[in-house]
């Protein structure tokens, strides 16, 4: 008689919240015209405020068997996603009729639903329950991407779509593989099968090469990492700011933690120079390395704020691959807290910098200059996010960098076989240091420069607030970073390391 | 087992070289079709090979058709709107990787 599963619903409580909520605003934007989007919006926000709190409430546990599993490492993600999707949504509520796209109202339950999937998705602890909230979280994204572009830009939303689904299908193609190979779909147990298959069967170097190759360029697309960047440029140059913010910020952290998931746990048998040509280490870190190295490059030379801010989330997310590849305690950790700074400053910066755009129609790097003389609290946050995204000293960047770097040498010192690890931590420490001279130069010339536009920006007080919360976070995890530290410790001591 | 996988290899091929060459929506979502079927092919056969003690594969077979099934209709409706709004199917230049 086969065992019964305890299904465990009530630690779902949060997301299910979430879905039912945004099918009841679909249902209500089908009834109302547009102009009470405004509605929709407040609904939307309570909808996000309450799950937040039903997360913050809710217990850790196993879900379905080992299907979810709510740990203290789910609850960082949700709470980073339902934090970015307030934001958003706050943002869309400040925009003006002028700037709203024809059905806007669709717009809110679909942002609900997509924080939902996502937060699923950091519970998930099986293949098939990864594919499924994937699926939930990127569904909603790529409806609201179609919904929110004109007419004009029909092709953009098409590509994306198509670029989506065609990641997913690879990131599939090697999750059959995993299954295969293992036998079981749960993450746990798939490290073990995996680890003695590997031990028993030689043969099997073609089909774990193969299931690397597809995993790689799955997740490469969905993150848009160089050389597959090309489709979500236009994107970033199109798409409306808050929708950007969520999509640059809580998507690719929900991406990067299930990458981190599925090769950490998944294929940790296949780690390591002894496993060559399997060995999936190098490959994340030539990868890694081409996004931090080709990021940095472009920030450096393009000119339009947009485009600095497409290349900059590259080079984040090749700053928390290096993580991945850091394979000690050190690393899970270094994503968390990586994440989180970065998700705060991104975040803080797309809110000045979409209020600037639609007060000004700002585009380019050179108009931010002078911006003090004009609008000094948007300069002084805009200021600080800047910094903190360049890593400087007693920001959160600046602790989220070092811990990354400290993982990245920690495990090259480990053995000279490792000696790679030294190359893609220089170049990720260049890449930072050129960053951060070239953020302090923006800033600079925000505070000495002269500024074309003299008209002050009037900001609403929730959008004062909300900038005030994310800059005191992100200067609090700066100079006290122990207590996220020890809270992003969960996060390796989920993954199986070893937490002395 | 090696036929199947090699099958489902070979059609898994089929379908990226066509969604990466194809410029078009409709030949790169028909590419796309191709590789689900191999993913799908490929599941069923390791439950039907392999002696798993949870044979998943059949369900999982399910998700990935209705899931992605919506996803494809969903791409094909935004196609669509995109050829109609245009008027101009010629115009259709398509390149995943740029």
């Amino acid at each position: 008689m086969p065992a019964i599963i305890e299904t465990n619903l009530a630690l779902l409580l949060p997301e299910i919240f979430l879905l039912v909520w945004s099918f009841l605003l679909v249902a209500i934007s089908l009834f109302v015209k547009s102009r009470t989007q405004q509605f929709s919006a407040i609904a939307a926000l309570c909808g996000l405020l309450v799950s937040i709190v039903l997360v913050l409430l809710s217990d850790y546990g196993e879900i379905a068997g080992r299907v979810f599993i709510n740990s203290s490492t789910a609850l960082f993600f949700k709470l980073i996603c339902a934090f970015v999707a307030v934001v958003s949504c706050l943002l869309m509520l400040t925009t003006t009729k002028a700037q709203v796209p024809e059905r806007m109202s669709l717009i809110y339950p679909l942002l609900l639903a997509s924080t939902g999937g996502m937060m699923l998705l950091s519970m998930a602890e099986n293949l098939i329950s990864i594919f499924v909230s994937l699926e939930m979280a990127t569904l909603p994204l790529l409806l609201m991407i179609i919904i929110s572009l004109s007419k004009q830009d029909r092709p953009v939303a098409v590509k994306a779509m198509l670029t989506s689904i065609f990641s997913t299908v690879l990131i599939l193609y090697g999750f059959s593989f995993l299954y295969g190979l293992s036998g079981s779909a749960d993450l746990f147990q798939m490290k073990i099968n995996i680890a003695i298959i590997h031990l028993t069967q030689r043969d099997i170097g073609v089909v774990i090469l193969l299931c690397v190759l597809t995993l790689i360029a799955g997740f490469m697309m969905k993150m848009h990492l160089p050389p597959f960047h090309g489709w979500a440029k236009e994107l970033y140059r199109k798409l409306p700011l808050p929708l950007l913010a969520f999509l640059a910020t809580a998507y690719i952290t929900v991406i990067l933690m299930s990458f981190s998931k599925v090769f950490v746990n998944g294929l940790f048998a296949f780690y390591g120079p002894e496993q060559q040509p399997n060995d999936w280490g190098r490959l994340v870190s030539l990868v890694a390395a081409g996004a931090i190295v080709t990021g940095t490059i472009k920030i450096i030379q393009l000119k339009e704020i947009r485009s600095m801010l497409f290349y900059l989330v590259i080079v984040q997310a090749g700053f928390a691959m290096t993580s991945v590849v850091s394979m000690n305690q050190l690393g899970p950790q270094a994503i968390g807290f990586h994440l989180v700074a970065f998700s705060l400053a991104m975040i803080g910066a797309m809110s000045v910098l979409y209020s600037l755009e639609k007060s000004r129609n700002l585009l380019t790097i050179s108009e931010l200059s002078g911006l003090y003389s004009s609008s000094r609290p948007l300069a002084l946050y805009l200021g600080l996010f800047f910094l903190s995204l360049g890593g400087l000293p007693l920001t959160a960047g600046f602790v989220a960098r070092y811990v990354i770097f400290e993982a990245a040498f920690s495990m090259a010192n480990t053995d000279f076989q490792y000696y790679w690890m030294f190359i893609l931590a220089g170049l990720g420490v260049l890449c930072a240091a050129i960053l951060f001279f070239y953020f302090v130069a923006i800033v600079f010339s925000m505070f000495k420069g002269s500024s074309q536009d003299t008209a002050a920006v009037r900001l609403s007080p929730v959008f004062l607030t909300v900038l005030t919360l994310t800059a005191a976070a992100t200067l609090l995890f700066g100079v006290f970073p122990d207590s996220l530290l020890d809270f992003s410790l969960e996060i390796s001591r989920s993954f199986g390391f070893i937490v002395e | 087992m090696f036929y199947y996988l090699s099958f489902t290899a070979a059609l898994f091929a089929i379908g990226v070289f066509g969604a990466l060459a194809r410029r078009s929506a409709m030949g790169i979502i028909i590419s796309i079709t191709i590789m689900l079927s191999a993913i799908i092919i490929n599941l069923i056969s390791f439950d039907r090979f392999l002696e798993h003690s949870e044979p998943l594969g059949h369900v999982w077979a399910l998700f990935i058709l209705i899931i992605c099934s919506f996803e494809l209709l969903i791409a094909v409706a935004a196609a669509y709107l995109w050829r109609s709004d245009s008027k101009a199917n010629s115009h259709e230049n398509l390149n995943l990787l740029n």
